[in-house]
């Protein structure tokens, strides 16, 4: 063997061991020296990334050992993409922390055959907010309130991103619970794409978050806020109608009401791969909701319009089972509504 | 007006005063390095910026990111016709003839030209972004979804004529494109389109694994080939950059016009630099001689302007409605939020009124301030930048083949990825040999998801009665326009192959079975669309219905004017054994992951595949090591993947 060989093998072999001694799972209480990594199941630049970037920044200092963190996108499908790899590949060694949107909990609900992993199996660390849906109209339309929405002479034009979006489940909802009907226009890019749309006149309305609402809109009087979901006033909405308090049967409120809460909190979480560790999640969690405490990042949300209502992992396993648990007739009657 | 005027003063007032300027020199300093150094992209180097700036007012902040972004192109330029590697994603484009400038010897005119371009396109998209804002927004709110999706179809009929000299094929490259985009799942069912049951097709083919194919692949090939490993006997000559400057200033319409196209298509959300410079190279060379030789001073200057006039129109959607023209100004509007400065029309307000009209002029500022900078300090660096150029072929092509590989795999994380690029690299290498313009399918794969989307918009809010519109009237006026000049230029320029033309090189049997496979792919493609809801089919099967009616034009065509020139015997390096490299870099990838595979590959290419010393292939391979293992594995934490090997121990 010549010496170039060797030395080429020497390095080969240096390399080969470099590699190996990186992977190793953490220990609850020391993650020094290792490299947090939050996986966003939606694009760079959006608002998922922006919150896990945030988050990212401040998270650090509350973990013991202070381990680097990084963001890391894997975008595609509605965050199936990342859920499936999630569930399947990614290894349970609380190095890997995914932040999930709505698509991953109402693909599976909705039965898609493309959800190839359970929900209830991802150990839950915690959601930053939840948010509330609320559907609004550009001051120009006159549209000012939900009866007059139901009133109107000529099918309203609601923009929504996609069918598994909250833009298009909930008006699908008030058309099937309230009769209130509207022509709900799915296929834009995103929620910035429908503001343009409401500026031209292209759109009437749209049912979104609320903190997407507040970014776009910083002057409230633009725009009329008509109907809020969940099953209490949001405390900056007072004056705003909730959807379930107009439902006349048991189902109806069930789906406007509850139904809706647990999807707006279910509409953005962090959760380790099925499989970790009882004590690194718990370690993570404490982590979690310090950093939402922590002053820094308080700041930086107000300034950034990111609402700061944290729910601990327990609370959000628990309300997520609960929706998944919805009764078999209230599922068909979701995907009946849904399907129209 | 006096208004305006006054927040032109704050604006460039805030941009030249303390903190501002010293970060603008930072962001400078480090975009240049970014810039020159291929594999480090623009995206990854904002985000690491990112924080710093938070700390920061909004004027200095911008300084800093806008520095930096604003000289990427710029230096990448000059790895591009040194190294004959682009530096950024944006500067492929000047690869082709730039590179072969320093191969002459004309390396020095080449980076003079470059750099003059570059600020002179800098100017204009600054320029742009001035002019453009007060009148921007009436002007995109009377823009709706069917006037949307006219200007998606009016971005390929305008370049098809403008690229190599069959329109046709032109055409039906970009139907081809807008049918690549249908692949994935739809975007308003969510149904699956040609995914054949792989969650990674779901995303739909990414631009940048295609970009890369389509451009760097064939690039590589040339490299490994023997005619690519020829010295590059004189030295650049420095003395030449002020030529090269002169270039510039003489071509002063060129510059100006592609300039304008680089602004164009930056506006455009979505699409930017990488495609705007491979438009501007077509539009530069398009009066080029058929056959002529690489390496023409256009072929620089078209690519150098766009690629920098496009960062400052890119910021025009970004500032108005928050859609980002390109994806650099994605993570810029992220940290204009953080900022709290809200798109919208209230930025054209000025600062008293609670606008951010000031901001904007200092934005402006700083791209032409950053650009005059680093073209200034630059031109006194090419003495020993150039030295870099003497290098042969075979010692680049192992560093372009991994850098293509690492950028593909960047942008998703996904290593299936790798497999578009090389499909994509077939298929570039093949439409480079037979002659089909390759911009055009680029173009349309980067629309065709903006195409589909707005006609299906269109036909939900209006029905068919979107066609009456006389926005979208006017567009198809002006499309139909473009189409007949290009024909009728066609018509008029000497009919086919000349000795010497690439036409030539390839056997009418290869056109024709190249076609032949071309029209059976979409007969099959839109076969497959008959499994789809009605809703689903629709793009596809007009894109494919497009390929397959061009197809049969083309075919007519060809059958009425075969290749009249002689065969001429296949003389350049027609064995490539690049390919047989590029695919075991690869496999080599696949199995043991990038930090081992990708320097064994590397190695065993320069040891055993070009006869160097073995201390020369073991430095390469350890710095390759290094890059890969030690600058984005531990220092920029991307996580790349462990090899199919090590997963199965």
């Amino acid at each position: 063997m010549t010496p170039g060989r060797l030395r080429f093998l020497r390095v080969f072999a240096l390399q080969i061991a470099v590699i190996t001694a990186v992977a190793a799972p953490v220990r609850a209480d020391d993650y020094r020296g290792k490299t947090l990594r939050i996986v966003v199941g939606s694009s760079a630049g959006g608002g998922y990334d922006r919150e896990a970037r945030l988050v990212a920044r401040h998270l650090s200092r509350h973990i013991p050992g202070s381990p680097r963190v990084v963001v890391d996108n894997v975008p595609g499908a509605g965050g199936l993409i990342a859920a499936n790899t999630f569930a399947r590949v990614t290894a349970p060694d609380g190095l890997t922390l995914g932040y999930f949107p709505l698509g991953v909990l109402s693909a599976q609900l909705l039965g898609n055959p493309a959800a190839q992993y359970d929900v209830t199996k991802f150990e839950m660390i915690g959601s930053p907010y939840a948010d509330r849906t609320v559907c609004v109209f550009p001051a120009s339309t006159g549209i000012t309130t939900l009866e007059r929405w139901r009133t109107s002479p000529r099918p309203l034009k609601l923009g929504s991103t996609g069918r598994d979006s909250i833009m298009h489940v909930f008006p699908a909802l008030l058309a099937g619970t309230l009769g209130i009907r509207s022509q709900i226009i799915t296929g834009y890019k995103g929620t910035t794409e429908v503001r343009l749309a409401l500026a031209s006149g292209e759109l009437d309305g749209a049912c979104q978050g609320w903190g997407g609402v507040k970014a776009g809109w910083p002057d409230r009087r633009t725009i009329n806020v008509v109907v809020q979901s969940g099953t209490d006033h949001h405390q900056e909405l007072p004056d705003v109608p909730i959807a379930a308090s107009f439902a006349t049967d048991p189902d109806a409120s069930a789906l406007l009401g509850t139904t809706t809460a647990a999807m707006s909190l279910g509409a953005r979480f962090y959760a380790f791969p099925p499989g970790t560790s009882a004590s690194v999640r718990s370690t993570l969690t404490e982590a979690f909701l310090a950093t939402m405490r922590d002053p820094g990042y308080a700041e930086e949300a107000a300034a950034a319009g990111i609402s700061n209502e944290p729910v601990a992992g327990d609370e959000l396993r628990a309300r997520i089972e609960a929706l998944l648990a919805l009764p078999q007739p209230l599922i068909t009657k979701l995907r009946q509504m849904l399907a129209r | 007006m006096t208004d305006v005027l006054a927040a032109i003063a704050t604006g460039v007032g805030q941009a030249l005063s303390w903190p501002a300027l010293g970060l603008l020199m930072a962001g400078i300093a480090i975009g240049a390095v970014v810039g020159l150094l291929p594999g480090l992209g623009g995206t990854a180097m904002l985000a690491m910026l990112l924080p710093f700036t938070l700390s920061l007012d909004p004027v200095p902040a911008f300084a800093l990111l806008v520095g930096a972004v604003a000289v990427l192109s710029t230096t990448g330029d000059l790895s591009s016709i040194l190294l004959g590697v682009p530096g950024e994603a944006v500067s492929a484009a000047v690869v082709v003839d730039g590179h072969a400038m320093a191969r002459r010897g004309e390396g020095g005119r080449a980076m003079g030209a470059a750099l003059m371009s570059s600020l002179m396109g800098a100017v204009f998209g600054a320029f742009v972004l001035a002019a453009a804002v007060p009148i921007a927004r009436p002007l995109l709110l009377s823009i709706e979804s069917p006037e949307l999706f006219m200007l998606a179809i009016v971005g390929i009929t305008f370049m098809a004529p403008l690229v190599g000299r069959a329109p046709l094929r032109g055409l039906i490259a970009g139907a081809g494109g807008f049918w690549l985009a249908t692949v994935g799942l739809d975007p308003v069912n969510s149904e699956p389109r040609y995914t054949f049951g792989s969650l990674f097709l779901w995303d739909g083919i990414g631009l940048l694994p295609v970009v890369l194919g389509l451009f760097a692949v064939p690039e590589a090939i040339a490299l490994a080939s023997p005619s690519g490993q020829s010295h590059i006997r004189a030295s650049p000559r420095i003395d030449n950059a002020a030529r090269g400057v002169r270039d510039a200033i003489r071509h002063w319409r060129l510059v100006l016009r592609c300039s304008a196209i680089g602004s164009y298509i930056g506006m455009v959300p979505g699409v930017g630099g990488s495609v705007a410079q491979w438009i501007a190279y077509a539009h530069a060379t398009s009066g080029r001689a058929p056959g002529a030789p690489r390496g023409a001073i256009e072929g620089v200057l078209g690519p150098g302007a766009a690629n920098n006039s496009t960062v400052g129109a890119a910021l025009v959607p970004t500032l108005i409605f928050g859609i980002p023209g390109s994806v650099t100004s994605v993570v810029l509007l992220s940290a204009m939020l953080m900022k709290g400065i809200i798109p919208g029309a209230s930025v054209l307000a000025p600062e008293a009124h609670g606008g951010h009209l000031g901001f904007v002029f200092s934005l402006v500022a700083f791209l032409v301030l950053a650009n005059a900078v680093v073209v200034a300090v630059f031109l006194r660096l090419l003495a020993p930048l150039s030295r870099v150029a003497t290098v042969r072929g075979s010692l680049l092509f192992p560093g372009v083949v991994v850098l293509m590989f690492v950028g593909a795999f960047m942008d998703k994380s996904a290593l299936e990825d790798l497999l578009v690029v090389a499909g994509a690299g077939a298929i570039g290498w093949l439409m480079m040999r037979l002659d089909w313009p390759r911009p055009p399918l680029l173009l349309g794969l980067a629309l065709g998801p903006l195409a589909e989307n707005r006609l299906f918009l269109s036909t939900s809010l209006y029905g068919w009665s979107w066609w009456h519109r006389p926005g979208v009237l006017i567009i198809g006026a002006m499309a139909a326009l473009f189409l007949w000049r290009g024909f009728a230029r066609r018509a008029a320029s000497p009919p086919d192959a000349m000795p010497g033309d690439p036409d030539a090189d390839a056997p009418p049997s290869a056109h024709a079975a190249f076609l032949g496979a071309l029209m059976a792919a979409a007969a099959i493609a839109l076969a497959g669309t008959w499994t789809f809801t009605p809703r689903a089919a629709v793009f596809p099967r007009l894109a494919l219905g497009t390929v397959l009616v061009l197809g049969i034009a083309q075919a007519v065509l060809m059958w009425h004017a075969p290749a009249g020139a002689p065969q001429i015997a296949k003389a350049s390096g027609t064995r490539p054994s690049g390919v047989a490299w590029i695919a075991a870099m690869l496999a080599s990838i696949w199995t043991l992951g990038f930090a081992a595979g990708a320097p064994l590959v590397v190695f065993v290419y320069l040891r055993f595949g070009a006869r160097e010393q073995w201390w020369v292939a073991l430095t390469q391979a350890f710095c390759m090591f290094a890059f890969l293992y030690g600058v984005l594995a531990s220092a920029l934490a991307v996580p790349l993947p462990t090899g199919m090997l090590f997963r199965l121990l």
